[in-house]
């Protein structure tokens, strides 16, 4: 029967075919187009590009924006994915221990933020930050203390960006929690009950290896994400000021090539964050699979 | 137990209210006349509510337009999404 398997296969593949074609010109293709250009010099309307062998590498590694916003990006990746991965785990946890209807009132009030645009929450929040007349110095002012001038500061700008971020985007990760929870059978815990553990061990021992693959699931989004959740905050908020100190990768590679129409350029940075966290993803990958336990 | 159940209410209450406060903000600044937004003390809500920045809003930006267009790239976007990749899985 090899014809009949053959004809699955290609019926397969025809269903694939809309997703791949659309991912292969939109994500693959332009990847390709982009490490191509990294080794010209192309100013986005000039006909020809100048071909300019590893000269946008070179400047790239002594450019002082690109190493600031490599620390920044870290820094920002860092608490992102400590904050919305242990936050929304207790929070959960949190609202699962609340029986009636004020579970509910919790849940939908946890995930509000989620659905408000990225572009309104930092609007709402540029508001709040302002130093003078903004509601967080305000009430600091109340309490006797000079508030920071949030956004303006190089110190607490790239703080601001992630306090925003974490705000509009915990709700999601909040919501994949509860599911994971509510998914671990409800025998396990009568059993380890029976056996005498107490509420402790019963979160070590029967909750937190069966929320395992959860948790993986949540981390590694969350990383991968987190340099594109960075890029509207940072450029309604920031625009990667006070003197770059709040700029990151994925913002310094829209200034290179948008702003200052140095696409080569731009493109060399794209190409090296790409590999960067295609790399990070890749060890993440390695190290989780040989602790998540997927319970088969 | 009823001791541990009120620290879990605390708990998420006091985070409810962070998360909401945004939110609230948002609409009371909105209902604000513009010399309460100005004044640099902490307001609630405002002392004389008006719709006069929401007419403003309606009447300087094409605002209908601006929701049709989210509106329309929402649509376009979840339909198309469904469609690849329920023909993909």
């Amino acid at each position: 029967m090899p014809g009949r398997r053959w004809r699955a296969a290609a019926i397969g593949y025809l269903y694939l075919a809309p997703a791949a074609a659309l991912t292969a010109v939109f994500v693959y293709w332009p990847l390709v187009a982009s490490a191509t250009l990294s080794f010209y010099d192309w100013n986005l309307v000039s006909p020809t590009w100048a071909a300019v062998g590893f000269a946008n590498y070179r400047e790239l590694a002594h450019n002082r924006a690109f190493w600031l916003a490599l620390v920044n990006t870290a820094k920002a990746a860092a608490a992102l994915t400590a904050l919305t991965v242990l936050v929304p785990l207790l929070l959960a946890v949190a609202v699962l221990r609340v029986t009636g209807w004020w579970r509910n009132v919790y849940r939908v009030v946890l995930f509000s933020p989620t659905v408000i645009s990225m572009a309104i929450a930092c609007a709402v929040w540029l508001w709040m930050f302002h130093p003078l007349h903004g509601v967080l110095n305000t009430l600091l002012r109340y309490a006797g203390i000079q508030g920071p001038r949030w956004l303006s500061s190089g110190s607490s700008a790239i703080w601001a960006i992630i306090i925003v971020t974490v705000w509009k985007t915990f709700g999601f990760n909040f919501v994949i929690y509860i599911a994971g929870l509510l998914a671990i059978p409800a025998e396990m815990y009568e059993a380890g009950r029976v056996d005498g553990a107490s509420e402790r061990q019963l979160f070590r021992h029967i909750t937190l290896p069966l929320l395992a693959p959860t948790t993986l699931f949540v981390f590694l989004t969350t990383f991968i994400l987190s340099p594109q959740n960075l890029f509207v905050p940072t450029q309604i908020l920031t625009q990667g000021g006070p003197n770059e100190a709040s700029n990151n990768l994925g913002y310094l590679v829209y200034q290179l090539g948008f702003e200052y129409f140095r696409v080569g350029y731009a493109s060399a940075a794209a190409t090296v964050i790409f590999l960067l966290f295609l790399g990070l993803t890749a060890v993440q990958f390695y190290f989780a699979e040989r602790r998540v336990h997927y319970g088969r | 137990m009823a001791g541990k159940a009120r620290w879990v209410h605390a708990l998420l209450g006091v985070t409810c209210v962070a998360v909401v406060f945004p939110m609230f903000w948002m609409l009371s600044t909105a209902l604000k006349p513009p010399p309460e937004i100005f004044a640099g003390t902490f307001q609630l809500w405002p002392a004389h509510p008006t719709l006069v920045n929401f007419t403003t809003a309606m009447t300087q930006v094409p605002l209908l337009r601006l929701f049709w267009n989210s509106l329309f790239v929402a649509v376009a976007v979840t339909l198309a999404q469904a469609a690849t990749s329920v023909l993909a899985a």
